[in-house]
């Protein structure tokens, strides 16, 4: 596993990427909608794969000694590994966005999801869903499916992340219920959505990995 | 009596247009088997499934007793796979893709490997995409020992390498499955190449093998035969594969039974070539527009 992590970090993430797993700190944004800066590190997939294409890695995976499915495997580690770093990269600049926030008037700043541990939530299980839908997509025909597979993954995640943006801003004292968490209940509840969040990343991840593995088996290279 | 490496049993694979149609053939230990056929004979599709790449449909594949597809990551250990030369990540330095590819081998050997850039007068600085080609074979060569296979498959390793690569690298062939014991499995369209250097044959038309033998063998079932055109009948012309003419001579390909019948002719050892040229042409069609 560390292996393919690895190797996939010294061969296969173009610059772009990372400038995109970057983009997370846009959190800092006061008014910004917080999830848009986690959609950026998804849009940064967009070359990923193309370019491992161009690259033969598909072949050059294979031919190491791992298993067929693991060419799939490494690259779930690697979306995954990005979207974790995107979320860590962030938080110094969710601190910063709080603070300055803090600074401005009241009436300058709609409802919204706050920085706390319920958006990690909802982030991670935005990142599962474009994990899910991707790689299994895309591995059953990579040569051919990579636009239509990105295209279709990423619009799942704007309409989830635009529902629950507008969720928080259409129903009353939502965001202030979420977002204050000096309220036991309310910490709670958060924590409860983290939590869920990063089981279902983890298992919806894994799984993405099983069906991407399964379909990839069935590719004749 | 020599150890099988390497056996294929029956194996089969379907396309819509086009089947591998039940392989059957061994690889002995420290063997080089030429694997000859026309472009999309089947050699590649092969080749591909012998190292797991394509599911096959039926039959099995066993190198050193152990089955491809069960163990596929140990299977993979023993094998080195070059389709031409080294061309993946063409920006990269050789180094760079060296240090990720020899992560991943268990029996990995360093010192072994050094020897083998220095033999190749390999230069680790230098880019893939800045490698020549008779240089991607070397690295790919200089990789796949440095791993300890036991098995080499070599997928036209010597297409686009001019006479002196090509013989280096044959010559290299030679001296590995000498003194190595690794068993090479090479395909390619350049037949003067196996003439050199190969055990075995193993001739695959339309998906299926024609025929597996030790080269002897194998070149001992045909025979060239010239003499004059004005002496053959029309009997002993129809026997004739690959029939050409060049003024008053004639020259062609007969299979080694008939040898009696061409008896007043010169009749010689048949190259390789000549076999390939008789098996793949034949007997000149009587509705060919020529």
């Amino acid at each position: 596993m560390k292996n393919l992590l690895s190797k996939e970090l010294k061969l296969c993430v173009p610059t772009q990427t990372w400038i995109f797993v970057a983009l997370s700190m846009c959190i800092c944004i006061p008014s910004w909608p917080v999830m848009t800066s986690y959609i950026y590190v998804i849009a940064g997939f967009m070359p990923l794969f193309p370019i491992a294409l161009a690259n033969r890695d598909l072949l050059y995976t294979s031919i190491l000694p791992v298993k067929k499915t693991d060419v799939v495997k490494g690259k779930v580690l690697l979306m995954c590994f990005l979207q974790l770093v995107s979320i860590l990269w962030s938080i110094p600049f969710a601190v910063l966005k709080v603070f300055m926030s803090a600074s401005m008037p009241p009436e300058d700043l709609y409802p919204e999801l706050g920085v706390n541990p319920a958006l990690f939530g909802f982030i991670l299980i935005m990142f599962m869903m474009f994990n899910l839908i991707y790689v299994p997509w895309y591995y059953k025909k990579p040569d051919t499916k990579n636009a239509a597979a990105q295209l279709v993954s990423m619009f799942a995640c704007m309409i989830y992340m635009g529902i629950i943006t507008a969720v928080f801003i259409a129903v009353p004292g939502l965001a202030d219920f979420i977002n204050n968490l000096a309220n036991p209940v309310s910490l709670g509840v958060n924590i409860g959505i983290l939590v869920a969040g990063l089981l279902l990343f983890i298992g919806g991840s894994a799984l993405a990995n099983y069906l991407g593995g399964k379909a990839f088996q069935k590719v004749d290279l | 009596m020599s150890n099988t490496v390497l056996e294929l049993i029956d194996v089969t694979k379907r396309y819509a247009s086009f089947t591998l149609d039940h392989v059957s053939f061994h690889a002995d230990e420290g063997r080089i088997i030429g694997f000859i056929g026309r472009n999309g004979a089947g050699k590649t599709t092969t080749m591909k499934a012998i190292y797991g790449l394509i599911e096959i449909d039926e039959g099995s594949i066993i190198l050193d007793g152990k089955s491809v597809k069960k163990d596929e990551q140990d299977i993979k250990n023993d094998i080195g796979l070059l389709f031409g030369g080294i061309d993946y990540y063409p920006n990269q330095k050789v180094k760079t893709l060296t240090s990720v590819t020899k992560s991943f081998y268990s029996n990995w050997d360093e010192a072994l490997y050094r020897k083998w850039l220095k033999y190749f007068e390999l230069d680790e600085e230098k880019r893939i995409k800045e490698l020549s080609n008779g240089m991607k074979v070397k690295y790919g060569l200089a990789v796949a020992l440095s791993h300890g296979a036991k098995l080499l498959i070599l997928d036209e390793p010597t297409s686009g390498l001019d006479p002196v690569s090509r013989d280096e690298v044959l010559d290299c062939f030679m001296k590995i499955a000498k003194m190595k014991g690794t068993t090479i499995i090479f395909s390619t369209h350049v037949i003067s190449d196996l003439e050199k250097c190969a055990d075995d044959i193993v001739y695959i038309q339309k998906g299926k093998i024609v025929k597996a033998a030790t080269a002897e063998e194998f070149k001992s079932g045909y025979l060239k035969v010239e003499g004059e055109v004005n002496s053959l009948t029309s009997s002993l012309k129809d026997k004739i594969g690959h029939y050409r003419e060049h003024g008053n001579k004639f020259a062609g390909t007969i299979p080694a039974e008939y040898k009696n019948d061409f008896a007043s002719y010169d009749v010689t050892e048949a190259s390789l070539e000549d076999i390939m040229l008789f098996i793949e042409r034949g007997v000149e069609d009587e509705e060919s527009p020529f």
